[in-house]
């Protein structure tokens, strides 16, 4: 029985909006240019960003050769400790850094590494993201990557001069927020507008976020080995709305997912999956 | 004696004038590195034990581009051995870091921290909070490590960081 286009059909109520752009080959060639084993994620054509690309490797040896120096050149390999990513885990900082609307609040294990010659955070170890009503965690690594503040106006046009009497003159701060990539044991659950559970899992995955948009959007993509979606829950046969369940078996699989707003729109390729679906129990008929 | 301490350690050339003096990192040339052996020289003059207030340590790079900023409230002499292990401890600093534009990036609190002069690296074994100098970032840990000459910091887990998203319209209806 092919099932695809019943898994159509079903995801029909969450598409009733105009859905994001069919995923491409394209799509696909620049998710493994990002998520593949890399020492940083692509930066794109941005003329701000060449020269960072450039510095790629030069980059990842500074990040070795500082944790060499400050004595931490085992932090990345060593055994993880019990990690924030886990729910029973107590937060640490007893609610200061709660998710909010307008936030997203990262906690990881092993450590945040930042560079004044870049425009990423890494956060080392096992990684949980909060916020926009998701909720994703990784095993290994975490990198943040940032467009490059814009300079003010007033900034400048101030002459060099002027600008270097002051040690304090000038604010940049990290910059808009473009894309995380994950690895290692990736998981995204969440909730839909209807109260469904969302989730969605595989071992790397990428998160990318609009700029300055007309509409609040973000992207996440998965593909390659183990990638496992579910919406609802299949396993509850109390469920009144239609539920499924998929695991990929092909290593070329992929399933894309964009949050607009309250809403989720999610496409997945088109062969290479195991699919269970639960159907809500039938009403008796009416005499 | 604190007074004394005090005018020895203004006479620091890393603590003059901090917006002209450029403090050299340590890839710099034999004599720039001379320089820098005669400051730490200096310091190692200081007794253990001795108290400094109000220290500002400005790091520039080759290109006289801002690195880092130290400031300590108040530093403690800890270890006044002469070979690598000079150690002052510092109460109330902050560090500013920069980008390569010379633009804050970061500015971090802590309550107390190791100095090591050779190695001029910040160890804060306390807790340790980093804002993102444009408010979108801040970040929370229990102790780090920085480097004030190359401006790379970690900050050791557990660690908690926080993004702030620009507020977008909601898709309608078609």
């Amino acid at each position: 029985m092919k099932l695809q286009p019943l898994i159509l059909i079903t995801a029909i109520p969450l598409l009733f909006a105009a859905p994001p752009p069919r995923v491409t080959d394209k799509d696909l060639a620049r998710f493994e240019s990002l998520v593949s084993p890399k020492e940083r994620p692509n930066l794109g054509t941005i003329e701000s960003y060449q020269k960072a690309e450039a510095r790629n490797q030069a980059t990842a040896k500074r990040m070795v050769d500082f944790l060499n120096s400050a004595g931490q050149a085992t932090l990345i390999s060593q055994t993880d400790a019990p990690a924030p990513s886990q729910d029973e885990i107590e937060d640490p900082l007893e609610g200061l850094f709660e998710p909010e609307p307008d936030t997203l609040v990262i906690s990881c294990s092993k450590g945040i590494y930042l560079d004044g010659e870049s425009y990423e955070i890494d956060y080392l170890g096992k990684v949980k993201i909060q916020g926009k009503g998701l909720t994703m965690t990784c095993d290994k690594q975490l990198k943040a990557l940032f467009y490059p503040p814009e300079k003010k106006a007033a900034e400048k046009k101030l002459p060099p001069e002027e600008a270097n009497k002051d040690p304090l003159a000038k604010f940049g701060g990290f910059g808009e927020l473009k894309q995380f990539t994950a690895g290692g044991n990736v998981r995204v659950n969440g909730k839909t507008q209807d109260g469904q559970k969302v989730y969605m899992g595989g071992d790397n995955a990428l998160y990318e976020m609009s700029k300055e948009g007309d509409l609040e959007n973000s992207t996440i993509t998965f593909r390659g080995k183990k990638i496992g979606f579910m919406m609802g829950d299949v396993t509850n046969k109390t469920n009144t709305a239609t539920s499924y369940a998929m695991t990929s078996v092909s290593d070329d699989a992929w399933i894309k997912a964009v949050v607009r707003g309250q809403m989720l729109f999610v496409e997945w390729s088109p062969t290479g999956w195991l699919t269970k679906v639960g159907l809500p129990p039938q009403a008796p008929e009416k005499k | 004696m604190k007074l004394f301490l005090l005018l020895l350690i203004l006479t620091l050339p890393s603590c003059q004038e901090e917006k002209k003096q450029a403090k050299p990192n340590m890839q710099k040339e034999a004599n720039t590195r001379d320089t820098n052996e005669k400051e730490k020289q200096s310091l190692l003059n200081v007794p253990a034990g001795a108290v400094i207030e109000n220290l500002v340590l400005p790091y520039y790079n080759d290109n006289r581009k801002k690195v880092s900023l130290l400031t300590i409230k108040e530093v403690t002499v800890a270890n006044d051995a002469r070979i690598d292990k000079t150690i002052l401890k510092g109460e109330n600093l902050k560090v500013w870091l920069f980008d390569e534009d010379g633009a804050i990036r970061s500015t971090t609190v802590i309550s107390s921290a190791d100095y090591l002069i050779n190695k001029e690296q910040l160890v804060a074994k306390s807790e340790v909070l980093m804002v993102g100098s444009d408010g979108k970032f801040a970040a929370k840990s229990k102790g780090g490590i920085f480097s004030l000459t190359t401006g790379q910091a970690i900050l050791l887990g557990p660690a908690t960081a926080q993004f702030k998203i620009p507020q977008k319209k909601d898709i309608e209806a078609p």
